[in-house]
């Protein structure tokens, strides 16, 4: 065989894993009454990434070889999963959950900007200090926590940018400010892994070769260009995701002028 | 002239507008906008001739093959001058100029919000000039090219100050544009006829306010750069210099980081006016309003993430080369969008063939050659063959002058009635336009074949390789030939201002506010602005039976999106001196960012004391307190401000002084323990990166107090009536630098040291 097909073959079916994503189809499906409309398209899209980024090759190599392989994985669930999730489900349903007293306690807690953009972005920092990373890496259970911490804060984060609620959003300019702040500060994280000359995460230096495919695989990639690589994708393909966010709210707002335009006075003197 | 059915009072009588203008003083001190704005472009006009000279000695050398008519270091000298001029001399003050002149009047109001700042930063703009070339006088100009690559441009190989003097001026410059930038900014957001809301905007204000949002976060990474190098060649610190350590490569990254959102600093003017004036010369509103709107903040942005491009051939990691190849071709994706919206707004328009127009048409197809070639440099393999050849020098020609310039042009032609009140001439216009399209295409389509067939630029002559000589006359030819147009422009503008004829309130039937004053507008600019129900006022105010949707939808007076507009935008929009103090300080916080990054990449590279053996994190963590403190107390003050206890408010005041002043004698006591232990800024990377880092926060601290100090003597005047609005604004500002000491102390005394 060769070394893609073996790579392309190693799929982690964790059941813990398929039944999750499928309780969420089941779930979804028995909620809307089996009656789907358009944005149910963006929820099946959300489990089908989170799908495959937790059972697929991806995964495999993740937790054994490429530490690139990793921060793919961990965008997907913080940065895709999430908005896809959110932006799927209706908006009735959100206010059915909201009428509650807890729910609703903890969303008008977690919607504060402030909040919601540290929970997003202190999780991304924490979590790639290397000894938790390197822990996370070898401990199952921590693993699992980490995932989980990565999805939960990832709505979080997202919930005031792409809430289905209207007043729940933020307005378009706090909301650019919030993506722009995240954009730089995440970046910034990317560019210290990708110009670190240490090699920070010593868990895919330790040689473990459950699949066999160790050899092949650093003379595709070295370690050092292994490293770099997970920091350029937190550099600009995160920011990429940021980047489109602002445009997509700020674009919405722009082309809404026709519709809620300002009242004009008549004849003013000029404002100085 | 005007056909709209203006009911606006009679504009200002002449003899007022005659006791507005004469006096070279009246000139010197003004602070009105226009003033202001004529004087920006008569500066750049003066640059343009001089980078313009030193551009026609340059292709004299390289018009025959062995040439000795510039010895090389004349020519580095020259090439150096000419990319620093056309740059921060004539393109980024011409769209800033034309701006300061027409964003006022465009979205009516009465000046800038900043009018004195404005004065400022034009005169900064002029003095970093004329510090610059102050380095000819001293007979060694910095040979260094326009981004000064160390170590070339360290002390030993650029030994003469020319290199300081390009150092200060750039300084001094940018400093210029970045005051001019928040102003502009601050100006939109406050100062908006009543209905003119963002989304009105007309497109050039909205890519101004895009562009100056850019500049205040570029330039501060090219003032920390600027200011490193300074430290390396004055003070002998080692940030730049791979003999001791330091990284060649870090300035470039900085540079870049700088010098990619730059080149889009400088083509989005251009853009804006396109956007002016072909909608007007076709007679049909802009196509895609909202798509060429937000294309320029997608740029904005991807314009941030894609600088090392300009580094391929530098030996990035390989990894780089894949991310920033793919982010720099995304590029290509809203630039086509513009250019579409452009064509389809002439599509089917009636256009009327004015020279403005004749530019504007001739920058969409040069600058489309221009970024298709970029997107070949986007490609690595491409960029590796060809990066260092007359290809670039052709690519970039394209957009900056092809483009930009054109683009520059087309808003020249087009506005000039507006601020002269009268035409040009569109005979000698079209003389003038026929000699640049020629000129330019003969001297700069050549040089791609030239760069494909390998002739190296930045050097000072070539041997006589078959085919190249023709060539090389040929783009000699053009260069004279831009010569001559530029002589149709001078002739032009001269003979318009003597003789042309009167241009009258909107000669072009535009539909922007300015059109609705006079030509040239009062020193008030409006009587009365008109009511602004839509994109185009005047076309609305000529066309009353057209309704916009507007009147159809019932305001809700809870949550209407203008409503939430003005909500958030409150903040901004209220408090021109708060704004401008955000603004600002968005910017800083780039700058000490820079220096930060710079602190944490030299962390325990090369020998010598470290952060460990010479820094006490306790003892210096206890005289912060001091400054912390500080924090408190203005805010006591400013309570007492608000409930206008004088006394209180002094007291305060005086203690957060005496604060201030007191960690800045620790600090200049711990600086000379450091030194007395020759621990100084020269020693090692370590040293200069503390030295550095600290003392520009400590030159922060000490230009805070010099500001508490001020007001605190007004306060004891009593010359202030009002002190809430300064010491709210100040307090901003020393509220940042206890932060940006959080921050420094952390990395350099907690993570460095422990």
């Amino acid at each position: 065989m060769t070394f893609w097909k073996t790579v392309l073959l190693e799929w982690d079916w964790e059941p813990s894993i398929i039944a999750g994503c499928a309780a969420l189809l089941i779930g979804y499906a028995a909620a809307s009454r089996l009656r789907f409309k358009g944005i149910a398209a963006y929820f099946i899209a959300g489990v089908v990434v989170m799908f495959l980024a937790l059972v697929s090759p991806l995964d495999t190599m993740a937790d054994n070889y490429l530490f690139s392989a990793h921060m793919f994985q961990h965008l997907l669930l913080s940065q895709v999963v999430p908005p896809l999730l959110l932006l799927g489900i209706p908006a009735a349903w959100w206010e059915r959950v909201l009428r509650w007293q807890a729910p609703a306690t903890a969303e008008r807690f977690l919607r504060k900007p402030v909040i919601a953009w540290l929970c997003g972005i202190v999780a991304l920092w924490i979590w790639h200090w290397p000894r938790l990373f390197d822990l996370a890496l070898r401990n199952e259970n921590v693993h699992i926590f980490q995932h989980l911490c990565f999805m939960v804060t990832g709505c979080v984060f997202w919930w005031p940018v792409v809430s289905p609620l209207p007043g729940h959003r933020m307005t378009t300019f706090p909301a650019v400010f919030y993506l722009f702040t995240a954009c730089t500060v995440s970046s910034l994280l990317g560019i210290f892994i990708t110009f670190a000359s240490a090699q920070l995460y010593p868990f895919y230096a330790s040689g473990a070769d459950p699949f066999g495919i160790l050899a092949p695989l650093r003379s595709r990639i070295s370690l050092h260009q292994d490293q770099q690589f997970g920091g350029l994708l937190m550099w600009l393909p995160c920011c990429l995701i940021y980047a489109t966010a602002i445009l997509i709210t700020l674009g919405r707002w722009h082309a809404s002028e026709e519709q809620y335009g300002e009242a004009s006075i008549g004849q003013v003197p000029a404002r100085s | 002239m005007t056909d709209m059915p203006l009911d606006l009072a009679p504009a200002v009588p002449p003899e007022a507008a005659a006791a507005h203008s004469p006096g070279w003083y009246r000139w010197v001190a003004s602070v009105d906008h226009k003033q202001i704005g004529i004087m920006y472009l008569f500066v750049v006009l003066g640059f343009l001739l001089v980078g313009g000279v030193e551009a026609m000695l340059m292709r004299i050398q390289l018009a025959i093959p062995n040439n000795h008519f510039l010895s090389p270091e004349v020519y580095d000298q020259l090439f150096t001058l000419h990319g620093t001029t056309m740059i921060f001399l004539v393109v980024i003050p011409l769209g800033l100029g034309l701006a300061v002149y027409m964003v006022p009047l465009m979205i009516g109001a009465r000046d800038m919000a900043l009018p004195r700042l404005n004065a400022l930063s034009f005169w900064l703009t002029v003095f970093g000039g004329l510090l610059l070339y102050m380095s000819v006088a001293t007979g060694h100009a910095p040979p260094a090219g326009w981004f000064s690559y160390p170590p070339l441009s360290e002390q030993p190989y650029s030994y003469y100050p020319g290199m300081d003097y390009w150092l200060v001026g750039l300084l001094t410059i940018g400093v210029g544009t970045l005051t001019t930038a928040i102003n502009l900014i601050v100006t939109i957001f406050t100062l908006r006829a009543p209905g003119l809301t963002i989304r009105r905007l007309p497109l050039f204000v909205w890519m101004m306010l895009v562009d100056c949002f850019m500049i205040i976060f570029a330039l501060p990474v090219l003032n920390a750069a600027l200011v490193m190098l300074l430290a390396d060649r004055q003070f002998g610190a080692h940030f730049f210099r791979p003999s001791s350590f330091g990284s060649a490569i870090l300035w470039q990254h900085f540079f870049w980081g700088f010098g990619h959102p730059e080149v889009y600093i400088m083509i989005v003017p251009a853009w804006g006016i396109i956007s002016e004036v072909i909608p007007v010369f076709s007679r049909k509103p802009i196509f895609g309003y909202t798509f060429v709107a937000m294309s320029t903040v997608a740029i904005a942005l991807l314009s941030f993430g894609v600088w090392a491009h300009h580094m391929f051939t530098m030996g990035l990691p390989m990894t780089q080369y894949y991310f920033f190849s793919a982010a720099s071709m995304l590029i290509a994706v809203p630039t086509g969008v513009k250019i579409f919206a452009w064509i389809g707004t002439m599509w089917g328009g009636s256009i009327r063939f004015t020279t403005s127009m004749l530019f504007a048409i001739a920058f969409l197809i040069q600058f489309t050659l221009g970024g298709l070639s970029g997107i070949m440099f986007a490609a690595v393999p491409i960029d590796w063959q060809l990066q260092s050849s007359y290809f670039l020098v052709a690519h970039f020609h394209y957009v900056l002058f092809g483009g930009a310039f054109f683009g520059f042009l087309a808003g020249f032609y087009y506005w000039f009635p507006k601020i002269s009140g009268r035409m040009l001439s569109e005979r000698i216009g079209k003389w003038h336009f026929w000699t640049t399209v020629i000129g330019f295409n003969a001297t700069f389509m050549v040089q791609h074949v030239l760069g494909m067939q390998g002739m190296p630029r930045r050097v000072y002559t070539y041997p006589d390789i078959p085919g190249w000589f023709p060539m090389n006359l040929l783009s000699t030819i053009g260069a004279a030939i831009l010569s001559v147009s530029m002589l149709f422009l001078l002739w032009n503008i001269w003979r318009s201002l003597r003789q042309g004829t009167v241009a009258g309130d909107n000669p072009w039937e535009g539909w922007s506010l300015e059109w609705a004053t006079t030509s040239p507008p009062p020193p008030h600019n409006f009587d009365l602005v008109p009511p602004v129900r839509g994109r185009r006022p005047l076309w609305n105010l000529a066309h009353p039976a057209a309704q916009t949707k507007t009147a159809n939808v019932p305001m809700d007076a809870g949550r209407t999106v203008a409503g939430e507009e003005r909500r958030a935008l409150e903040w901004v929009s209220t408090n021109k001196p708060r704004a401008s103090m955000a603004l600002f300080l968005a910017s800083e916080s780039l700058f000490f960012l820079m220096v930060i990054i710079a602190f944490i990449y030299f962390h325990g590279v090369g020998g010598g004391p470290t952060a460990h053996q010479s820094l006490h994190p306790l003892s210096t963590g206890l005289y912060s307190i001091f400054l912390f403190a500080s924090s408190f107390t203005i805010w006591r003050a400013g309570a007492g401000a608000a409930k206008e206890q004088m006394g209180r408010l002094r007291g305060w005041l005086l203690a957060t002084i005496i604060l201030g002043l007191t960690f800045l004698i620790f600090q200049s006591r711990e600086f000379a323990i450091l030194i007395h232990q020759n621990v100084t800024i020269g020693r090692n990377l370590f040293g200069s990166t503390f030295f550095t880092l600290t003392g520009l926060h400590g030159l922060h601290v000490a230009a805070g107090l010099v500001m508490l100090a001020v007001l605190y003597v007004l306060l004891l005047g009593r010359r202030i009536r009002d002190p809430q609005s300064p010491l709210e604004t100040i307090g901003i500002y020393w509220h940042f630098v206890d932060i940006v000491w959080v921050v420094i102390f952390s990395i350099v005394y907690l993570w460095g040291a422990l």
